[in-house]
């Protein structure tokens, strides 16, 4: 029998928000493709069903649940990077009557739905009524910045053929890089940070309905902002700083220290992506010795936290959409 | 004699330095889209324009409150924490065994 494999190499994806729950969207707004991941998936639970029987062999099992979900990797474009920062923090605020448009992404009460195409060679997949549960944003040296991101969806169906419509983001278009952008921790250069990453989880939860066996719906829980900063410091004073209070303080702290991040990556004069963390509480060691010698580096996480006013944390990007 | 009530809502002013549009939710369910020119405005107190300023653009800076009725619109604030653990996925962990198909 003649074997025709499926080619991964055919994988893309493509998203557009949905207007609400139960109606998915018609057509994709933007069609991209991947780094790893599955173009769809789902975690389907289910459970042992046992009763007695006159033998000794299992009689049965029973289906709980089944989560449709999308998990991918990709690297960030400014037009993607866009709807999923709206999908992901709620609200977009956008100013500028041409371009380059200025986007500006807090955290809202509630999250929108979105509708996630997935190909992968001729088979061809949707989520519908999905959420995006976490977006990561990482960068590694002057490389390009990328985007991990995970949906949850209420309804998952094949489709016959392929989309149409979407707006292609391609690496050709351009993609972000650190590169003659910005790093600070309260509002000045750590040193050299080497590599990073800003992770939004939204927590969510997938709700159970005893009548259908996929979620009735999908809810957003606590909104977090994880960060991490690999840095090459001059000096020891973010340490201090975080273990006393201040950067010639002499007495341990008795509560976490709250500072600022400030991350900016560059794409060209007019496209750029920054986040921003007003309060974060941030946590790091002493640099660790080396026998061999070298450089000392530290690694900086954070936690954003709600100040006393404002939003937690801002994600400004500039680029040639003037409505997501 | 008691005072009769007003039938006008009350309102606030708020101030917008540039025009701005967008989307936000101002709850979980209830999704907006939004578009204010610059200047100064005046909304009803309690109307979705009244969430939409205070609760996504005076965080950000885009709208600022000019009068008392504005200033006494509560900004959200977080739902306390069920749990700090991040959960890998949001189905019920109840069940026995679990598969990825």
């Amino acid at each position: 029998m003649a074997l025709t494999p499926i080619q991964r190499r055919i994988s893309q994806l493509a998203i557009a928000k949905q207007s609400v729950q139960g109606t998915p969207a018609t057509t994709p707004a933007y069609q991209f493709g991947l780094a790893s991941g599955r173009i769809v998936d789902a975690t389907i639970t289910e459970a042992d069903l046992d009763l007695t029987w006159d033998n000794r062999i299992a009689e049965g099992a029973e289906r709980t649940m089944v989560v449709p979900m999308v998990e991918w990797e990709t690297v960030t474009t400014p037009t993607v990077a866009g709807l999923l920062l709206l999908l992901a923090l709620g609200t977009d605020t956008v100013t500028g009557s041409s371009a380059p448009y200025t986007h500006t992404f807090t955290p809202a009460a509630g999250l929108g739905y979105c509708t996630i195409w997935g190909r992968q060679d001729a088979n061809y997949w949707q989520v519908s009524d999905a959420k995006i549960g976490e977006l990561e944003f990482s960068f590694n040296k002057a490389g390009a910045l990328r985007t991990k991101a995970k949906a949850w969806g209420g309804v998952i169906t094949p489709l016959s053929s392929l989309w149409s419509g979407a707006a292609d983001s391609r690496l050709s278009g351009g993609y972000f890089t650190a590169v003659g952008g910005v790093g600070q921790i309260d509002s000045a250069s750590p040193g050299a940070i080497v590599e990073g990453s800003f992770k939004f989880n939204n927590n969510l939860e997938a709700i159970a309905s005893a009548f259908q066996v996929t979620p009735a719906a999908i809810f957003e829980k606590l909104a977090v902002l994880d960060s991490s900063l690999k840095i090459i410091p001059p000096d020891v004073t973010l340490w201090r700083k975080i273990l006393t209070g201040t950067t010639s303080g002499t007495t341990v702290a008795a509560t976490p220290y709250f500072g600022t991040e400030v991350v900016k990556w560059i794409l060209d004069a007019n496209t750029d992506l920054q986040i921003t963390a007003a309060r974060i509480q941030l946590m790091t060691q002493f640099p660790e010795l080396a026998a061999a010698g070298g450089p000392a580096e530290v690694t900086v996480t954070g936690k954003g936290r709600n100040p006393a006013s404002g939003a937690a944390w801002t994600v400004v990007l500039r680029n040639t959409v003037a409505a997501y | 004699m008691p005072r009769a009530k007003p039938d006008a809502p009350e309102q606030s002013r708020w101030r917008l330095d540039e025009a701005v549009r967008g989307e936000t939710a101002i709850d979980a369910s209830n999704r907006v889209e939004f578009e204010f020119a610059a200047g100064e405005i005046s909304v009803d107190v309690g109307s979705v324009d009244e969430a939409i300023l205070a609760r996504a653009l005076t965080p950000t800076g885009h709208a600022v409150p000019v009068d008392d009725n504005a200033k006494t619109v509560a900004l959200p604030g977080p739902e306390p924490a069920e749990s700090a653990a991040v959960e890998d996925a949001p189905a019920s962990a109840d069940e026995t065994s679990e598969e990825t198909a």
